[in-house]
């Protein structure tokens, strides 16, 4: 499924189902998360991203499929899987009694390769106080904290659910291009996901899409720009449905112009335009959120690719 | 009226209306019962009547604190105004009219279906004093609980200026007796119908203006609690929390969230317990020795909550740490045994003062110690020994909100004791229920609670097994620790090793103390995994 599936995993998500009641969450979800890379879990609110998570931490048991993180099965070993792993929960779950320093120390005694002098230096670049108490803080300061919990003892992989909402543009900066991207360059593993997708797309190596339960595609940034491509073309008549291509994944515009957004080569599409009698003003890659509003924008998706 | 009026009260009558319909129908519930009992002759007249009236007080009671509290965006119980209300494109104070005006007609409706049922059941009229008592209850506490963040610092003025005024007018002379008898005369105001026609419109008042200050964040009166104590924190150095295992961690963890709260509570709640019993000495199964032992009734009613609390924490913070269940279980019933331990200490102490201020009982002891017919070991035995006995039972309340312990001790509940009754009652045919219950009667309440533990016991046992929680070893452990408390609380009885039934009853209780280090890792696994 996954170019990434080559190489060495660190976590293993294999037609993993999980209903709420009658609300399915996951329908069947299959992800490997390679070892070294910044991986972007992106989707819409409600997706099924952060039920993904809980399930990788071991805080949801699987109805069907299975869970593999390091190996093992993490409602079976939470013990060692949670001790290889930091955690920023998407609502910043640390106590509101706790102060600071309070947080730091109960957390270090959990974790013997804590670097104290790598949390001290998070703490000052944070400025966080280490009087403070946690329900004293901002939203952006409980996701700094959370986040120097989670970093401190340097864990092999990173789960960051949402860990930009409520940031400034500093503090995403912060955290998304100067800490993720480090550790990453160290050589482990960050998963996170987000439904910003220009961050998503700063510092991801590989991107799963999830809609409604499932992954719509898996597979490195660089691919996928390789593979969609995004035309501005012009047509001689003013009225009329939107053009057809091969591909066409997402159509707007109206009366001669339209964007067309395709799953194709980027040459290709151009020559099938052409062919077709359109007249290409502009043909290049879409972002990552051209990409995603084409496949998943309810009412406006012209075709569904798996 | 304008729709967005209609609208509100449309939704507050919903929200008010189905809470006190579920109370009315399991208040009804409890009149039949009473009234079934009476019918078939199981209980005198004057006793059913009683305790029905006493029953409906308290579902009247409920319903008030039913009203009060409402959950928040994050399903936590908050007693605030909602803030969702003061967003809406309308006047604050009829908004906040609507909203008090609503609970305030539905909880008397409540009290006036209650009391034409309780009349229709027994014949005779509920006193109005009851309803009335409610209405103030209800109005004040929402007064209070509404403005409370914009008049700051009530929750200690209030406290210490009655507490400086009674002592002020102790010091100029004025009897002990006569503040009581003001009190009693200010409470006897308070359950007359024509003292509503004030307290409701000054709660109203009182809620309006500090909601309406709340809306334009504006804070009047002392500073809060905690900044009045601020001065404390400012000079305490930061203390660097290292510690050095994970256990020591959690234990932090659990002392700092659950530690205080069960003494803490215990002492509100029996204090509130001899507040009621004083006003309403009806209230009290035993007017000479109410005082004696609302401190117990104080622990029972923090050892519900504290159970509660202890076991469901808040944040899942501790459990994404490399910890256990069973590790995380482990602190918390150390932290609750040492809680329990000063709860101990103190109701002890607290029984030792009701004892002296019920009187008689009080007296007698001072009089049987001053003539040498007590020494202080036999006081210490006859002071100690109840307290004790609480302190068990609390223990095994603590733990009464663990799954597994709850849902088959209903089922159970209902198999030994609610089926056999109602077939019995109703006469369904069943030829053994009688003898089931003859045998019962023979044999005291004894066989089915003893069933009833080593079922539950023998469950959690199978599921701890099976999940993993604990090792052999420590369940040989465990079976050794069993019998030795069997054995202690044997030796205390007078049936030492000859009477079959003191042996089981004793392992049954050593099975009762001992349930929790099995009953909470399950419960801690279970809402872990929310499965």
């Amino acid at each position: 499924m996954t170019e990434a599936a080559g190489l060495e995993s660190v976590i293993e998500v294999r037609d993993l189902v999980r209903k709420f009641r009658r609300k399915q969450a996951l329908a069947g979800v299959d992800i490997t998360v390679p070892r070294g890379v910044v991986y972007g879990l992106v989707g819409e609110n409600g997706a099924g991203k952060t039920t993904l998570l809980k399930h990788i931490l071991g805080s949801l048991r699987a109805q069907s499929g299975s869970v593999r993180v390091f190996g093992m099965d993490p409602v079976k070993e939470p013990v060692a899987v949670l001790s290889q792993l930091g955690y920023l929960s998407e609502d910043r779950d640390i106590p509101g009694w706790m102060r600071v320093g309070e947080a730091i120390g109960y957390t270090q005694a959990f974790y013997p390769g804590w670097d104290e002098a790598y949390a001290e230096s998070l703490r000052e670049r944070f400025e966080l106080d280490e009087r403070a108490k946690i329900k004293t803080l901002s939203r952006g300061e409980k996701a700094k904290c959370g986040l120097l919990l989670a970093l401190a003892y340097r864990p092999p992989l990173l789960v960051l659910d949402e860990p930009s909402s409520g940031l400034d543009p500093s503090a995403r900066h912060d955290i998304l291009e100067a800490i993720v991207r480090t550790v990453a360059d160290e050589g482990r593993t960050v998963l996170f996901s987000s439904h910003l997708l220009d961050e998503v797309e700063r510092v991801a190596d590989v991107v799963a899409m999830i809609h409604r339960g499932k992954v719509v595609f898996e597979e490195s940034l660089d691919s996928i720009k390789a593979r969609h491509g995004r035309l501005l073309v012009s047509r001689e008549e003013e009225d009329g449905p939107a053009p057809e291509l091969p591909g066409l994944l997402h159509a707007s515009g109206g009366g001669r112009e339209w964007t067309l957004v395709c799953e194709g080569e980027l040459d290709a599409l151009r020559t099938e335009a052409t062919a077709r009698g359109l007249l290409v003003l502009e043909a290049d890659t879409p972002s990552l959120e051209d990409v995603f509003l084409a496949r998943v924008a309810p009412g406006k998706r012209k075709g569904t690719v798996s | 009226m304008k729709p967005r009026y209609r609208a509100l009260i449309w939704e507050q009558s919903r929200t008010a209306g189905v809470l006190c319909f579920v109370i009315v129908m399991f208040t009804l519930l409890l009149q039949a019962s009473v009234f079934g009992d009476l019918l078939w002759q199981q209980t005198l007249f004057q006793d059913a009547v009683h305790t029905a009236r006493m029953a409906t007080f308290w579902a009247l009671l409920l319903a008030a604190a039913v009203l009060l509290v409402r959950q928040d965006g994050h399903a936590h119980l908050a007693l605030d105004f909602e803030p969702r209300l003061l967003h809406l494109p309308a006047k604050t104070v009829p908004v906040l009219t609507i909203v008090f005006s609503t609970r305030v007609l539905f909880l008397f409706l409540l009290g006036l279906i209650l009391m034409i049922t309780y009349r229709l059941f027994f014949g005779q009229s509920m006193e109005l004093q009851y309803l009335v008592v409610t209405l103030h209850v209800y109005a004040c506490a929402q007064a209070l609980l509404w403005v409370r963040h914009s008049i700051t610092g009530l929750n200690y003025t209030v406290p210490l200026g009655i507490l400086g005024m009674s002592g002020a007018l102790v010091f100029f002379g004025v009897e002990p007796n006569t503040l009581a008898e003001i009190a009693e005369q200010v409470w006897n105001w308070f359950t007359h119908p024509p003292s509503l026609l004030l307290t409701l419109p000054g709660a109203l008042v009182l809620a309006a203006r500090g909601i309406v200050w709340q809306r334009r964040d504006e804070r009047h009166g002392f500073p809060p609690a905690d900044e009045a104590l601020a001065w404390l924190h400012e000079i305490r150095s930061v203390r660097v929390y290292t510690f050095e295992s994970p256990l020591e961690a959690q234990l932090w963890f659990e002392q700092r969230r659950v530690g205080r709260l069960l003494p803490a509570l215990t002492l509100l709640f029996s204090l509130v317990f001899a507040l009621l019993f004083t006003v309403l000495p009806n209230l009290a199964f035993d007017a000479h020795t109410r005082y004696w032992y609302a401190p117990f009734a104080g622990l029972l009613a923090a050892a519900i909550i504290c159970g509660r609390i202890g076991l469901r924490p808040r944040s899942r913070f501790p459990f994404h740490r490399p910890q256990t269940a069973t590790m995380a279980a482990l602190s918390i019933l150390l932290i609750q045994l040492r809680g329990l331990f000063f709860c101990f200490l103190l109701v002890s102490g607290l029984s030792v003062l009701g004892m002296l201020l019920s009187g008689y009982d009080g007296v007698l002891m001072v009089q049987m110690l001053r003539m040498g017919d007590l020494d202080w070991i036999g006081t210490a035995d006859l002071v100690l020994r109840p307290a004790f006995a609480v302190t068990l039972i609390a223990w095994a309340l603590l733990w009464i909100s663990t799954l597994p312990f709850l849902l088959p001790t209903l089922a159970v509940f209902i198999a030994f004791f609610i089926i056999p009754d109602i077939s019995y009652r109703y006469s369904l045919g069943w030829e053994h229920v009688q003898k089931i219950e003859d045998y019962l009667m023979d044999k005291g309440f004894m066989l089915p609670i003893i069933c009833l533990v080593f079922y539950i016991a023998g469950l959690t046992l199978v599921l701890v097994l099976k999940k993993g929680l604990y090792a052999p070893r420590h369940l040989f452990w465990g079976f050794i620790l069993l019998q030795s408390i069997s054995l202690v609380l044997l030796a205390s009885t007078p049936y030492l090793g000859t009477h079959f039934f003191a042996v089981l009853a004793c392992l049954t209780i050593a099975a009762m103390i001992l349930l929790p280090l099995t009953a909470a890792p399950l419960s801690i696994l279970h809402y872990r995994l929310k499965a």
